[in-house]
């Protein structure tokens, strides 16, 4: 083992030891500290993991049950920053929290080890080269996340966990069939004894897997897993589970496990691309289902009342898009990884805005909603930006993935899936904008009151904003790293001499 | 044949699967779902032609445990928490639900005779029942309107899946599968604390009080 593989490590004992800790303070703001403290730490260590796998490449451990490579240590960063973002969110969100519920001891200690918890189960998720291994983690998430929704109790947060528990777990029960297929297909390959079911031994011999069981394993795996990512027609649990959950929990969910769930999925594309000699069946699939989940999205989106289940459509949207990307093939992988970034930042700033919005107002009703710039200046600013920027406004990292996404559509000739992109985006574009300047602009309602809120929230929500906003003017390096973890989704490796620099 | 113990563990699985289709009280349906599990974690000791490996034997034991003792008390304690019984409104009728187990019966092992034998698949006849037995549990879920019901169809739907797992020649690593163990295990726990919760915001735990959210 590497030296530097240690620090693979770190996360996870943090993650653990922050959980247990959590799980034993009886105080609720003493609990929302640690959480902060954990998510930094592990928000820390993941950039250094970040860079070691920018320099040296796949760093493995645990017996190669382990890995990160440039896919899962990109998901690995936006996931520990989007848990920052949420745990120091909520420490403003839920000190000024009217409900009580949260209060007592019993509930602080079940919402702590929950979400840290959780942040623990996600990172197990990115690190797992196992494919069986990455399948219990997803189904663990779901168990952990489904307790969630309920840290407010009340008839619509039981009723939105029990659709959310059901669907997603008969959904991943599909993707474990999925998984089992591709074992079968492993079992004539070389080296398959001592490697079995690793995604790394998989795709350093997709050519000797089976193609059409690959092919039939990966439907099952798009439908399992895209249950829980939230692809139409599958998504009908995911604006009911997002719009009863605490604003932190809402952010993460749309932020970063929608992104885990389409992350299981992508790390099952090369092997069934690579296994069939790259003609694209399964590329296609998720173009599908991608369109499918933007004419959801261009359906739903202008006539959503609810704030909350406003930005869910928008979350399946958004999912919808990355799909297409990676369908379109080429450099619409890269374009998937931007608008990864992209959207997981400005929803979470999003979702965190609609919070503060909802405080101001009272109501998450959109049409009782007006002047939110004049009432609470920060929320209906981050509001109004979140929403531009969730528009593909330029020059947001959304507006260059959603352009790559249409520039790779027509390079690989898919006409009428361009067409097709474009009228719904259209739709939803000032289907969005419509709500945005409705909510924002105009005057406010008596009944509201101003909110305050803390530095640290404003810095915080800012930047993530401004990171949306102008983060493809950062750096190379990041660029090269985005396009790395697209050569990945693309071949199962990184290929230098592929065309797209 | 007629002695090969896989077949009769096979037409003893599909009878109480079908039978699960049929009842309408939450008790047996309970019960019968303990025996289903019990009869599908016996058939890795047959399977495997008596080369009994450590492995094989811890799983099947757990398995048989979870899903014979640990789960089937799990539901029963949320039944005690709950006082309806009886599947009295169903989305589809008993009669109806007994036509399609068959209709699903004949479809599987239909499927299953088209598997080419190429696959390494050690008996057409498992990747048939797993078929069957994934696709009854589907049905129970979405036919059924009680909570426990639909917890109980996805349980069978797991018992399924668990099946074509079994079939596989290839052995999976122990920790992966004890980690499906225990998914299924708090899953099923979850579940059962979601219908206590819904019992006791609806006074009820059908699930056709749960409709405030749609669109």
């Amino acid at each position: 083992m590497k030296p530097e593989s240690l620090i693979v490590f770190l996360p996870l004992i943090v993650c653990i030891v922050s959980t247990g800790l959590a799980v034993l303070v009886p105080k609720f703001s003493t609990m929302l500290r640690i959480s902060i403290v954990n998510a930094f730490i592990v928000f820390a260590s993941s950039l250094v993991l970040a860079f070691l796998v920018a320099v040296h490449g796949r760093l493995s451990c645990f017996g190669n049950q382990l890995f990160l490579d440039h896919l899962s240590a990109l998901h690995l960063v936006l996931v520990t920053l989007i848990f920052l973002v949420g745990s120091v969110y909520g420490l403003w969100y839920y000190s000024s929290s009217e409900q009580n519920d949260l209060k007592s001891a019993r509930a602080s200690r079940r919402y702590g080890g929950l979400w840290n918890g959780f942040l623990l189960l996600l990172i197990l998720v990115l690190y797992a080269n196992n494919l069986g291994f990455l399948w219990v983690m997803v189904e663990a998430t779901t168990l952990v996340s489904a307790l969630l929704i309920l840290t407010h109790q009340s008839a619509a947060s039981i009723e939105a966990m029990w659709k959310y528990l059901l669907i997603c777990s008969v959904g991943i029960a599909f993707a474990f069939a999925g998984t089992l297929l591709v074992s079968i297909a492993q079992s004539a390959s070389p080296a398959a004894s001592q490697s079995h079911l690793l995604w790394t031994s998989l795709a350093d011999n997709a050519g000797f897997l089976d193609p059409n069981i690959m092919l039939v394993a990966f439907i099952f795996v798009l439908v399992g897993y895209g249950t829980k990512a939230g692809i139409a027609p599958m998504h009908t649990w995911l604006p009911d589970a997002h719009s009863q959950t605490p604003t932190p929990v809402s952010a993460v969910f749309s932020g970063v496990m929608l992104n885990c769930a389409l992350y299981a999925i992508i790390r099952f594309l090369p092997l069934c691309e690579a296994s069939s000699g790259f003609v694209g069946k399964g590329r296609k699939l998720m173009l599908a289902l991608g369109l499918v989940s933007m004419v959801i999205g261009a359906i739903f989106i202008p006539t959503q009342k609810n704030l909350k289940r406003f930005f869910a459509y928008c979350s399946i949207e958004h999912i919808g898009i990355m799909c297409i990307g990676i369908g379109s093939g080429g450099i619409g992988a890269v374009a998937a990884m931007l608008h990864t970034i992209g959207h997981a930042l400005s929803k979470s700033a999003g979702f965190c805005a609609t919070g503060i919005l909802a405080k101001a107002f009272g109501t998450l009703d959109a049409s009782e909603i007006s002047g939110a710039l004049k009432r609470s200046p920060v929320g209906g600013f981050l509001f109004f930006a979140s929403i531009l920027l969730l528009c593909g406004a330029a020059p947001g990292l959304l507006f260059f993935s959603e352009f790559l996404t249409c520039y790779s559509l027509f390079e690989n000739e898919h006409y009428s899936a361009l067409g097709l992109f474009l009228i719904t985006a259209l739709i939803i574009f000032f289907g969005m904008l419509w709500r945005g300047i409705e909510v924002t602009f105009g005057s406010p309602s008596p009944k509201s009151i101003a909110v305050a809120l803390p530095w640290f929230v404003i810095v915080t929500l800012c930047s993530l904003v401004v990171f949306a906003g102008f983060g493809i003017f950062v750096s190379k390096p990041f660029y090269h790293f985005v396009v790395d973890a697209g050569k990945i989704i693309e071949h199962g490796m990184i290929i230098t001499s592929m065309r797209f620099q | 044949m007629t002695t090969n113990p896989i077949n009769t563990l096979i037409v003893l699985s599909v009878i109480i699967t079908l039978f699960m289709l049929t009842t309408s009280r939450i008790l047996v349906l309970v019960r019968s779902a303990a025996i289903l599990g019990v009869l599908l974690g016996l058939f890795p000791f047959f399977i495997h032609h008596g080369a009994f490996s450590i492995h094989t034997i811890v799983l099947s034991s757990l398995g048989i445990i979870v899903k014979g003792v640990v789960i089937p008390m799990l539901l029963f304690r949320a039944i005690r928490s709950a006082t309806n019984f009886r599947e009295t409104r169903p989305h589809v009728g008993f009669s109806l639900s007994i036509v399609c187990g068959i209709l699903i019966t004949l479809i599987s092992f239909g499927i299953g005779s088209k598997i080419p034998p190429s696959l390494f698949l050690p008996s057409e006849t498992m990747i048939s029942l797993s078929i069957c037995i994934t696709m009854c549990g589907l049905f129970l879920i979405m036919a059924r309107s009680t909570a426990l019901a639909q917890v109980i169809g996805y349980l069978v739907l797991e018992n399924g899946i668990f099946t074509f797992g079994v079939s596989l020649p290839t052995t999976q690593s122990l920790l992966v599968e004890l980690g499906i163990l225990l998914d299924l295990l708090v899953g099923v726990f979850v579940m059962g604390i979601v219908i206590h919760q819904i019992h006791r915001e609806f006074d009820s735990i059908s699930t056709d009080a749960l409709e405030a959210l749609r669109e």
